[in-house]
Order: structure tokens, then C-alpha cells, then sequence
């Protein structure tokens, strides 16, 4: 069940009403909530419901014998044992071809046949999330930074329909208490919803749907057909399409939860506009970047060791975040990079080699060249092999006509990136007028809305491109 | 040029002003009928365009009339200028063109007569004079065709466009009418070539001029099936064009194999009676080594590489390469083009 679909409209208000009329029951609420969940969840394929629920169990009896045991050594067996698990599951859907069709491939170079089952796994949807979210919460109660939820409560965190299959990667100690604070029902943020909700749609439907049709997939099909410039615009296309489905679903996350009463973390906060990586990390699936910050770079040891372990660090963190996205050499290649310039921009913080005015003229360059830098990494994380990315980029040098970029392009491509630019302030002063518009004034620019979304979209719904994570 | 962060989201809220949930549920029911209204047309299609079921007859049921009220009342009439602004064709779908399912002498007006073929003789291809190749059909040709022309066009003999429609075949003429748009094409571009590939959405209850049904897995589907294979292939041979039908691929799951076997059949043997239509077989290229369905398939080098998507039909990127190169071999290998 697709957020832009009829099928989710009817759904949304079903569960929106029952959400408010069943507060008062909180008991009730949480069955009807995870029953709703689990239903979104099965309409995708209701045999991974049954993956979802064990993943439940399997987290919670770790949680409850972390909980319960004062022995450190026992908590700390579970605790492995919860970890190896959910990573074995994830490893077992997501990753087994890509391991042993990597293994037979590498031993047949050597000539040796590896006789390994070749298996046709499908990928649940939103594993990826979900995993990590519990990983999150075991990890945090053998931490002692929460103590083990009950079943339901854990179970509802786990399945919130809003996030489940695509993020944001919420942490239990953010949504677990939400579940006890008194919500007002005669309060609700109605215009922050209802914009994240229209913006997301719009960002979707509108931009990465149409760049997509347009100019990337063509492009990153066939890059032979087009010139430099068309190969130009088809990646500043992929980074505008990208950020519009990413953002866009998680928009619609947050904006649905809101009316529902939760609150829910950023995700994005205009990546395009970082000054640095680094910076693009802090402004990029920012719930990602915290989670590998918080689970992965500090238990290596962070930045706390000699420079090298911690750019040692700050590299397998990056290539684990890029296999995280994708069970191909690319994603790891992409991971690699980024973990690359990581490292390569500490270098040079830390010897003095960044310093400098911090004049209009360097940020615009800075912004610059981190943007470009990001389109570089895109190009490796979008193409399907390395043969594909010297591809594209052997036809950056071949200028010619460029039928391809369209006025529409052009707009949806300088518009998406542009639109990063503008002051928040400017953003909050319009969602707050908006919010003082009378309810019937509010119904009509929504009804314009949908009737802008379905008519300027391309026909068709397309999945979010982060499902596949 | 200072690019603030955002304020936390809690403290732009205490900035806003509130409304009761009551008015948010009465505020998103009614934006969403006004908006069901306000793209009745779009949403009648979408309804119309589902395999025959229980869902396709409520969606249609509740949305006609939602859609002639639409009509009556202006409302769609905003829609129909973005469409128009934009120049797409969407049509209204009352103003659905008639399926043509009716033989090719029903066809619009070929330029020769029908009894007599052109000559069975290719054209010289050149860098000069390249090949005209239009690739269509259904979501089959989203991976394959831009493959397809990325192969083709490194010769610098072959021009190719890549048109495909989710969801269309030559079951559901209400939905795409392929034939009238092939015709179009024939008319418009007048290719050379034509490479053709449907079969990925026909396994489903056919619809007939009528309106009328007729049911898959059934002799007479079976009949009317290979009608409108041959009629495609008439129609596009009378108007002195080259065919290459693809066949398709084994699938993963075994109630669709014998439908797939059933269709590829049926392209085979109508390509047979047609001397200027070329049926590409491409079932056995993707079976495993034990003859079953295969995710996995070793590529060119020997690599173990995914060539099918998840839903077991679809091509991977590698998939669509290994057919694609498969079908250009023997495309050049007819128009004497070289490989190189």
C-alpha cells in the first residue's frame, strides 16, 4: 500500500478517526494501532508479516533477559546473540546472493567451482528499518539507557505504520514514552501535517517521479545516447530525484504521524546546501547517520584513538552504511567514497589545511564542490556496475545538442535544488499562515492540491526508491 | 549566502495555531471527496484499466457515477486544462476509443493494398541511412528496450525509440489500444523495424468490443489471442514493416509458466505464417542449468550474476543486457549490419 494511492487515503482515515476516538483507551488504541500496522505491512505481502511479528518476539526476550539479569557477562551473551540474529536474518533476505554469487564468482577466478546453493530469496520490504530499529532497543536496554518495554508497547513501536517501511529510523526512547504523554485532541498541529503530508506528495508524485521519466532513467540506461550535457542534467537529475523520494516519503511519515499526535525526527534538512561531507551527513537521512554514529563509529572507538583507527573508523562505518543501502559492489563503492572524503576532510582539519576566511566567495565554492562530490558518489550508487559509471562519465567530455533537457527538467532540476535555499524562516511563516486559514479555507487549498499532484504527475505510481533498502 | 537551520519542529508548532481532531478528520474526508470529484476522469481510468474482479467492478461502480456528476458540475473541467496545458492525452473515458479488435482491413487506411506484401527484400543500412527500430510494448520493455537501443546504436546504423506502457498488452484494448497506436507509429515514424513485446499483463480475462469478457485459461481466449497476435502482425506486415515478437522469458512462478508456455506458443506459430515477422525465443536463454527458473545466470565473462527482479518476470539490469545482445545478433545478422 503505496502512500500516493486511493487505497492508502481510505486507510489513513480510517485509522486517523479511530486514532482520536480510541485515546482515551490506551489499551485498545495500541491493539488497534498494531493491528493496523500489521495490516499495512501484509497488504505488501502478508507472509512477512510473520517475519515482522518474530522479529518482535525475538527483540523483546532479549530486552525482557537483559532487564531482568544483573550478571553482565550473561547480558552482554544476549545481547550478542540478539544482534547476531537480527544481522543473520537481514544477512539471510537482503544480502545471501550477493554473498555467495560474490564467493563463487571470486573462487572461480582461481578456478575452483564453490558448489552453493543459489537461492530466489525476495527482499521483505522495509526490512532494513525495522531491523535497525530493533537493534536500537536491545542495544539501548543492555546499555541501561531504557528499560524493556512492554510487549505491546514494543511491538507497536516496531510497526508504526507511518515509518515502517522507510524510515525515519525512530529510536524506542523517542516514541515508546509518546505512547504515555496525554495528546491534546483539541490541539493538533492540523497545517505541519497537512504540509509535510502535501510537500511529500508533491516532492514524490511531481518532481522525482517526472525527472525520472524524463531524463535519469534514460540517461543511466543508456548513457551512449546522450551528450555531455544531457548526462550532465540526467545526474543533477538522479540527485533532485533522490532527495524528492527519499524526503518525500519521510515527509509524508512525519506529516501523517503528526496528525495522529506523534512526533516524529528529522530526517533531512537541505542536504544541498552542506558546506562540507561532513555537514552533507548531518543534513542527509540524518536518523541513518546518527544510528551508525551511535551503534557503529563510537563502539569502534570513534574518534578516541590515533588518527589512523579513527579514519580506520570512520571507513568501515561508510562502507557498512553503503552495503546497508544495497546488496551490490556499488553500494560499497559508494560507502567507500564517502567514507573516503570523510576521512580526507578530517586529514585536513586536523593538520590545518582547511583554515581560511570564512568569506561569501569560499562557502559557494565549498557548497560547490561538496555538491558535486555528492553527484559523484550518486553516479556510482545509481549505476548497476563500475562498467556503467565510466560509461557515464566518459560522456561528460562529448558535447553536442541536448534535446533531452527540456525547460520542465531544467525547472524541476534548478527548482529542486534551489528550493533548498530558501530561509526556514520563510517555510515556517507560510505553514503558520497557513495554519490560520479557516477550516473550509484549509479544505480547498488541499482538494487544489491533490488536484495539482494528479494532474501535473506522470501517469502510474511508482515505489519509493528507498524500499528496496 | 546564509543558510539557516531549520527550527526544531516543536517550537515552529507552539508558533501555529491548533484545531480540533474533529476538524482535521471533517477537513481531510472532505479535501479528499472534493479531490476524488475534481480528478473523477484520472480515477475512472485508473479504476477501469484493473483485471476483471471484485475490485475493478466497485472502483468502477462507485467512480462513474462520481464521474458524471464531475462532468455535469464543471468540476473535471480544471483537470481537462492541465491535461490540455500540458498536452497529454487522457483521454475522458467516455471518449475511451472503441477497442480494435476487428481485423486489419478495419484498420485505418494502409498505404498499400492489403493482399499484396511488399517485397520480402531488406533495405541497405548504413551510418548515412540507419535503421528505424521501435521498440514497444508492456513494463517488459522498461529494462530491455533502452538496452536494446544502447546496443543497437553502438553500431551508428541503428535509430531507435523506446516506448513502453505498465499494465497494457493486447488483452485490454479499453485500457492501451496497442494496434491503433501501432498503426499511429507506423504513420508517424515508419520504422524499419519493429520490436514488439507484450504477454507480461495478458494473461487476464480479454475484453471485447461489447464489452463483453472472455475468460482466461479457456479455448476461446486461447482463439481470440491468437487473433490479435495475427491481426498486429498483419497489420504491421501489410504496411511493409519487420517484426521481431519477443518471446518470454521462464518464470518463477509455475501457474504463470504454463500460461507463458501457452502465449509463446501462440507468438511462435502465428510468427511462422508471417514471412516478414521473427519470433525471438528468449524462455530457454533464461533457464538454469537444470532446465527450472533461474534468479542467477552466469553473464558473458562467466559470472554468477542476478538477472531477474524479485517478481520472478521482470529482467534485471544484467538480464536485460543478456537479451538484449541475444535480439540485436539476430536483428543485424538480417539487415547485415556489423556487430562492431
Amino acid at each position: 500500500m503505496l502512500f500516493p494511492t486511493i487505497q492508502f487515503a481510505i486507510f489513513f482515515v480510517v485509522v486517523l478517526t479511530a486514532n482520536w476516538l480510541l485515546l482515551p483507551h490506551r489499551r485498545q488504541w495500541k491493539l488497534f494501532m498494531l493491528g493496523a500496522s500489521w495490516f499495512f505491512y501484509g497488504s505488501w505481502d502478508w507472509r512477512f508479516l510473520f517475519l515482522l511479528i518474530g522479529s518482535t518476539v525475538l527483540n523483546q526476550v532479549a530486552a525482557v533477559l537483559m532487564g531482568r539479569s544483573r550478571d553482565q557477562r550473561s547480558r552482554r551473551l544476549v545481547l550478542g546473540g540478539a544482534v547476531a540474529a537480527n544481522l543473520g536474518i537481514i544477512a539471510w533476505f537482503k544480502y545471501y546472493g550477493f554473498f555467495v554469487t560474490s564467493a563463487i564468482n571470486f573462487f572461480r577466478t582461481f578456478g575452483i567451482d564453490l558448489p552453493l546453493p543459489l537461492l530466489e530469496i525476495t527482499l521483505p520490504v522495509g526490512i532494513s528499518f525495522f531491523t535497525f530499529q530493533a537493534l536500537s532497543y536491545v542495544i539501548d536496554v543492555y546499555r541501561q539507557k531504557e528499560e524493556p518495554a512492554p510487549l505491546l508497547d514494543f511491538a507497536v513501536y516496531l510497526a508504526f505504520f507511518p515509518q515502517l517501511v522507510a524510515g525515519p529510523i525512530v529510536r524506542s526512547t523517542e516514541f515508546i514514552p509518546q505512547l504515555y504523554t496525554r495528546k491534546d485532541p483539541r490541539r493538533v498541529d492540523a497545517a505541519g501535517g497537512f504540509a509535510l503530508i502535501v510537500g511529500g506528495l508533491f516532492k514524490k508524485v511531481v518532481v522525482a517521479n517526472t525527472l525520472a521519466g524524463a531524463i535519469v532513467d534514460p540517461v543511466f540506461a543508456s548513457p551512449s545516447q546522450f551528450t555531455a550535457l544531457e548526462v550532465l542534467v540526467g545526474v543533477y537529475g538522479y540527485a533532485v530525484q533522490i532527495y524528492a523520494d527519499f524526503s518525500g516519503y519521510t515527509d509524508i511519515a512525519i506529516g501523517a504521524a503528526t496528525l495522529m499526535g506523534f512526533t516524529f525526527p528529522d530526517n533531512f534538512n537541505n542536504p544541498y546546501t552542506a558546506l562540507s561531507i561532513q555537514d552533507f551527513w548531518r543534513r542527509w537521512h540524518m536518523t541513518l547517520s546518527r544510528w551508525l554514529r551511535d551503534y557503529l563509529y563510537i563502539p569502534l572507538g570513534g574518534n578516541r584513538g590515533t588518527r589512523t583507527r579513527t579514519y580506520r573508523n570512520l571507513m568501515l562505518t561508510m562502507l557498512l552504511g553503503g552495503l546497508w543501502h544495497g546488496a551490490a559492489w556499488t553500494f560499497v563503492i559508494w560507502g567507500g567514497y564517502h567514507g573516503a572524503l570523510l576521512a580526507w576532510e578530517r586529514w585536513r582539519s586536523e593538520t590545518g589545511r582547511a583554515t581560511g576566511p570564512d568569506t561569501p566567495g569560499r562557502r559557494i565554492l565549498a557548497r560547490l564542490t561538496t555538491f558535486h562530490l555528492v553527484c559523484l558518489g550518486w553516479i556510482l550508487f545509481r549505476a548497476d556496475s563500475m562498467a556503467r559509471v565510466g560509461e557515464i562519465l566518459s560522456r561528460l567530455l562529448d558535447w553536442g545538442p541536448a534535446p533531452s533537457v527540456t525547460p520542465a527538467v531544467l525547472a524541476l532540476v534548478v527548482g529542486g535544488i534551489g528550493v533548498q535555499f530558501i530561509p526556514s524562516d520563510f517555510r515556517v511563516t507560510l505553514v503558520n499562515s497557513f495554519s490560520r486559514l479557516r477550516p473550509a479555507a484549509m479544505t480547498a487549498a488541499l482538494a487544489g492540491s491533490l488536484l495539482l499532484l494528479d494532474g501535473l504527475g506522470p501517469e502510474g505510481v511508482a515505489p519509493f526508491i528507498y524500499f528496496q533498502f | 549566502m546564509a543558510v539557516e537551520e531549520a527550527p526544531p519542529r516543536e517550537r515552529q508548532a507552539e508558533e501555529r495555531a491548533t484545531i480540533p481532531a474533529g476538524i482535521v478528520i471533517l477537513v481531510v474526508v472532505t479535501s479528499l471527496l472534493i479531490g476524488l470529484f475534481l480528478n473523477a476522469p484520472d480515477i475512472l481510468r485508473t479504476a477501469q484499466r484493473q483485471e476483471p474482479g471484485w475490485e475493478r467492478t466497485i472502483g468502477v461502480a462507485l467512480m462513474e457515477p462520481i464521474a458524471a456528476v464531475s462532468h455535469f458540475l464543471f468540476l473535471d473541467r480544471p483537470r481537462m486544462l492541465i491535461d490540455s496545458i500540458l498536452g497529454r492525452e487522457r483521454p475522458e473515458p467516455e471518449a475511451v476509443t472503441p477497442p480494435t479488435t476487428a481485423p486489419p482491413a478495419t484498420t485505418p487506411a494502409t498505404t498499400m493494398p492489403a493482399t499484396t506484401l511488399p517485397s520480402d527484400t531488406r533495405r541497405e543500412v548504413s551510418a548515412a541511412d540507419p535503421l528505424i527500430m521501435y521498440i514497444g510494448g508492456d513494463s517488459m520493455v522498461g529494462q530491455f528496450g533502452p538496452m536494446l537501443d544502447n546496443r543497437a546504436s553502438k553500431t551508428g546504423m541503428v535509430e531507435s525509440e523506446v516506448v513502453y506502457e505498465f499494465e497494457s498488452g493486447l488483452s485490454r484494448p479499453d485500457f492501451i489500444d496497442w494496434p491503433q497506436r501501432l498503426v499511429r507509429v507506423s504513420e508517424d515514424l515508419d520504422p524499419d523495424v519493429f520490436v514488439l513485446y507484450f504477454g507480461g499483463n495478458d494473461a487476464q480475462s480479454i475484453y471485447m468490443p461489447d464489452g463483453s469478457w472472455i475468460e482466461v485459461d479457456t479455448p476461446e481466449w486461447e482463439e481470440e489471442y491468437r487473433r490479435r497476435v495475427d491481426d498486429v502482425m498483419t497489420l504491421l506486415e501489410e504496411r511493409g514493416h519487420w517484426v521481431y515478437w519477443m518471446g518470454l522469458p521462464i518464470v518463477s512462478s509455475e501457474t504463470f509458466q504454463e500460461r507463458v508456455r501457452l502465449m509463446n506458443s501462440i507468438y511462435e506459430e502465428v510468427a511462422e505464417a508471417h514471412p516478414r515477422v521473427t519470433f525471438i525465443e528468449a524462455w530457454s536463454l533464461f533457464e538454469g542449468p537444470d532446465g527450472g527458473y533461474s534468479e542467477y545466470l552466469p553473464d558473458e565473462e562467466g559470472n554468477l550474476v542476478d538477472m531477474r527482479l524479485d517478481d520472478g518476470v521482470h529482467y534485471t539490469t544484467a538480464g536485460a543486457i543478456r537479451l538484449a545482445n541475444h535480439t540485436f545478433e539476430i536483428i543485424a545478422e538480417d539487415w547485415e549490419i556489423p556487430l562492431e
